[in-house]
């Protein structure tokens, strides 16, 4: 505490900066006010500080020395394209023929490299595709119950029925039947991507099973409708010769599951034609 | 009296109308608010900084920042006052972004310690008895800040400790030695 008696221009100097704050305490600010009071040098200050507060309160504002807008506009400017500028959508368009055909080679590529190496490396090793002797069954004349049957080796041999009945069998082609009564003298290609049964020409035969259809279907030529004939006979000759040209890619090469599985599904195809033609109502 | 209460009698009328089209995009009413605006911007700007061609840029940042911050104004605030502290920000970023700003307002501290008047050796003299604003303009950046944000703008010691990043006493002390080195500038 400050003695008011005691106050010197130090003490002064020491508690100015209270003083001025207005934190000082009541007996300390009093002691400060009678030193001011009758010291030259401390009323000095108090006074000039004083003028000091009160100037910087009234200053007056300042002004810019330039237009300061232009630089602030040209800042918040929205980024426009020029319109001089030349739209390039034709760009993309020149490059779209292009970007197509890099694109088809792509796939073309990849289709080719997948097939190699699904039929060359990937293949299994014991897997064969065999495809056997289309000589006709001797004991049979080849007799086709359609033309486009007949054109076909598979149908080239008509063996009789096993059954009577004039129904086709349920059992899946590729499901082993029976064995054939040729025995290595199948009538029918034999095509399977199973090592086991491949080696077996009686496991599953497609020939069977189509020669028992058109045998049916040579029975029933007469009941039904020659337009409907027509078109079975069609859509015959292309199975057919889908059948053809993938067994003659098989010859060449035999290893190829790819060929396999096209000549089962031209095969499956042709049964499947056969059984519903079996099966189609008589013309009324 | 407060900054805000000072800066909320200052609010023009007419801008409320310009903040809501400038919020919407509108340069036109951003100019007028600019207008309106840039002279208590630019001195307060010119004032802290003790530059005015570094104020004048200072303004122009300013302005800018507070058109990309417009939609972020809330109804309540005025934009004088959100304006006026957004200049104080940038100012006082300015300052710290040049690496300095830690570093001066410690050694203003320091020097404060070792006595009042040591710094006033190193104030420009002039020929003439100098004027108030150029002696503020000379002064040390810490103590000019403080001295322009409590004895001219209004500013409280707690809010300019906020703004600076110092305690109110540091912001108390640094306020005594600028009224004292001004004294000195002006008595020469």
């Amino acid at each position: 505490m400050t003695n008011p008696i005691t106050m010197t221009c130090a003490g002064v100097d020491e508690v100015l900066l209270e003083y001025l704050e207005e934190t000082l305490d009541v007996a300390s600010r009093a002691s400060v006010d009678q030193h001011v009071a009758s010291c030259v040098r401390c009323s000095a200050i108090m006074r000039d500080i004083g003028a000091i507060r009160s100037e910087a309160g009234r200053l007056p504002d300042l002004a810019p020395s330039r237009d300061l807008w232009k630089g602030i506009s040209e800042r918040i400017a929205p980024t426009v394209l020029p319109l001089s500028v030349p739209a390039r959508p034709a760009m993309p368009r020149r490059w779209i023929p292009l970007a197509a055909a890099a694109a088809a080679v792509l796939v073309i590529g990849t289709a080719g490299l997948t097939y190699v190496v699904t039929s060359k490396v990937l293949a299994p090793p014991a897997r064969v595709a065999t495809v056997v002797s289309e000589a006709p069954i001797p004991t049979q004349p080849a007799r086709s119950p359609l033309p486009g049957g007949g054109s076909d080796d598979v149908q080239s041999g008509a063996v009789a029925m096993e059954s009577s009945s004039g129904a086709p069998e349920a059992e899946a082609p590729r499901v082993p039947v029976r064995p054939t009564s040729r025995g290595a003298e199948p009538s029918a290609a034999l095509v399977s991507r199973s090592a086991a049964t491949s080696r077996t020409v009686g496991d599953m035969t497609y020939g069977d099973e189509i020669q028992r259809l058109q045998a049916i279907i040579t029975e029933r030529r007469r009941q039904l409708d020659p337009a409907t004939v027509s078109v079975i006979e069609e859509s015959l000759k292309v199975i057919d010769a889908a059948v053809k040209q993938s067994r003659a890619a098989l010859a060449r090469d035999p290893g190829s599951g790819f060929l396999v599985d096209q000549l089962n599904s031209a095969l499956d195809k042709k049964v499947e034609l056969l059984r519903t033609v079996a099966l189609l109502p008589s013309r009324t | 009296m407060s900054a805000a209460v000072l800066m909320q009698s200052m609010v023009p009328a007419e801008d409320a109308g310009d903040v809501a089209l400038a919020a919407s995009g509108d340069r036109r009413a951003f100019e007028r608010l600019y207008k309106a605006h840039v002279n208590r911007v630019f001195t307060l700007c010119t004032r802290m900084c003790g530059n005015r061609v570094r104020g004048e840029e200072l303004t122009q940042d300013v302005f800018v920042r507070t058109w990309e911050k417009l939609p972020q104004l809330r109804g309540e605030s005025s934009f004088s006052t959100w304006i006026h502290r957004i200049a104080v920000n940038i100012v006082l970023t300015d300052r710290k972004n040049e690496g300095r700003a830690r570093k001066r307002m410690k050694e203003d501290d320091d020097e404060v310690g070792e006595g009042i008047f040591a710094a006033a050796a190193t104030m420009p003299r002039h020929a003439d008895r100098m004027d108030l604003a150029a002696a503020i303009d000379s002064l040390p950046p810490g103590a000019r800040q403080i001295f322009v944000l409590h004895d001219v703008e209004g500013y409280k010691h707690e809010e300019i400790a906020q703004l600076c990043g110092i305690t109110a006493g540091g912001s108390k002390a640094q306020l005594h030695r600028a009224r004292l080195l001004l004294r000195e500038a002006l008595n020469r």
